[in-house]
C-alpha cells in the first residue's frame, strides 16, 4: 500500500516538474516585450449587453468612473460634453463615448443612463460584473479601489486613474487625453476623424 | 442713532471672523443623485484659522474633503479642518478642496439657493446662500489644476 502511494507521488511529481520544464522552455519570452494595451471589454448598459466590438467603425472615448463620484467624473463627462459642443453633426456620428462604472453595487443601469444623459446623450453609461470590471481596467492600464471610509457618510470611496481612453474604429487602443482638457479632447478627435 | 449704528456695526465685525467668501457655488448633479459638491475662494484677512464643519439643509451630513492625487490615481478623503492661513485664499475647486454633501434630501434646481453654514475654528461662523450652478468648462477656471 505505501509503495504504490509513494510510486503515484513519485509520478505525480515528475509529471509536475515535467510540466514545469516544458513551460519554462516552450513559452516565448516576452518579458522585454512592452504590454499590449486594449482589447476588447464587456458589460451592460440598458438596453442589454454591450461590447467594444459593438462599435467598430466608430471612435470609442472610455471612461470609467463612479456616479456617486462628486467632483471628478462629473469634471471628466463636462469634459466630453463641451467637447462634443466644438464637433460637427457628421462628426459625432462617429463617435461613440462611453461611461463604464467600476461601481456596480450603487449605480444601477437605470442610473447610468440617467447619470451619462445629463452630460450628454452620446454618452453610453454602463457596468458589468466584477470580472468585465476588472478585465476592462487592466486591459486599459486603469485603476481602481473601493476604500472604506468609516469616519464618512459616504460608506466607501473609490480611489481611480481619471483619464479617456481613445479607441480606434477598429477597435485598437490610441491613447489616453487628460480628463479635464476638452481642448486638447476635441483637437484629438478631430485629428483621428480626419 | 449713529452711536447705535457704530456700535452695531462693530460688534458685527467683531462677531465674525476676518474670512471673505467668493464665488460660492453648489455643483448641479445628475437627478437621482445623492450627493455633490460646493467650491468656494475664501479669503482670510485675519489670523490663521480652520473651517472646522459646515452644516446645510439641504442634505442629511456635509462633511469636508479634499483629493489626493497619488501619481495617475485619484483619492477623495474626509478631512477634519480646512486650513485657512492667515492673510491669505484658500481654494475651493475641483480636484482639490471642496464643501461634501451627503444623503441630498432632494434633487437641486439650477440657481437654487443652497443655506450653507461655515464654522470656524475660533467659534464664529458664517451663514451664506450659495446658487446650483451647471459645471462649468473644465480648464477655464482661474486657478487650474497642474498634471
Amino acid at each position: 500500500m505505501i509503495t504504490r502511494t509513494k510510486t503515484l507521488l513519485a509520478i505525480g511529481m515528475l509529471i509536475l516538474v515535467m510540466l514545469v520544464v516544458g513551460t519554462i522552455l516552450f513559452k516565448p519570452n516576452n518579458s522585454f516585450q512592452p504590454v499590449q494595451l486594449g482589447g476588447e471589454f464587456h458589460g451592460n448598459s440598458i438596453d442589454g449587453a454591450v461590447s467594444l466590438s459593438d462599435f467598430k467603425g466608430k471612435l470609442v472615448l472610455l471612461y470609467f468612473g463612479y456616479t456617486s463620484c462628486p467632483d471628478i467624473c462629473p469634471t471628466s463627462l463636462t469634459s466630453m460634453k463641451f467637447a462634443f459642443n466644438e464637433l460637427k453633426s457628421d462628426q459625432l456620428a462617429q463617435i461613440q463615448p462611453i461611461f463604464y462604472s467600476v461601481d456596480p453595487d450603487r449605480d444601477s443601469l437605470e442610473q447610468l443612463q440617467v447619470y451619462s444623459h445629463f452630460f450628454s446623450p452620446l454618452i453610453l453609461g454602463m457596468t458589468g460584473s466584477r470580472h468585465q470590471i476588472d478585465s476592462a481596467i487592466q486591459q486599459y492600464g486603469a485603476y481602481y479601489r473601493m476604500v472604506e471610509q468609516p469616519d464618512s457618510a459616504m460608506g466607501y470611496t473609490v480611489d481611480h486613474s481619471s483619464k479617456i481612453y481613445l479607441i480606434d474604429q477598429q477597435g485598437e487602443f490610441l491613447g489616453t487625453v487628460s480628463h479635464n482638457n476638452p481642448n486638447q479632447l476635441v483637437e484629438k478627435i478631430r485629428s483621428i476623424l480626419q | 442713532m449713529k452711536k447705535l449704528l457704530i456700535a452695531s456695526l462693530l460688534l458685527s465685525t467683531l462677531a465674525q471672523a476676518d474670512v471673505e467668501i467668493s464665488d460660492a457655488r453648489v455643483r448641479a448633479v445628475p437627478p437621482g443623485q445623492k450627493m455633490t459638491g460646493a467650491f468656494m475662494e475664501i479669503k482670510n484677512s485675519g489670523a490663521d484659522l480652520q473651517v472646522v464643519s459646515a452644516e446645510s439643509s439641504i442634505s442629511k451630513v456635509v462633511e469636508l474633503h479634499t483629493h489626493i492625487k497619488d501619481g495617475e490615481v485619484m483619492r477623495m478623503r474626509k478631512i477634519p479642518a480646512i486650513d485657512l492661513s492667515a492673510n491669505s485664499t484658500t481654494h475651493l475647486k475641483p480636484g482639490g478642496l471642496h464643501v461634501m454633501f451627503i444623503g441630498l434630501k432632494e434633487p437641486l434646481t439650477i440657481d437654487q439657493k443652497i443655506d450653507l453654514k461655515l464654522n470656524f475654528s475660533d467659534g464664529s461662523s458664517q451663514a451664506l446662500e450659495v446658487p446650483v450652478k451647471m459645471i462649468q468648462k473644465p480648464g477655464m477656471m482661474k486657478h487650474d489644476m497642474k498634471h
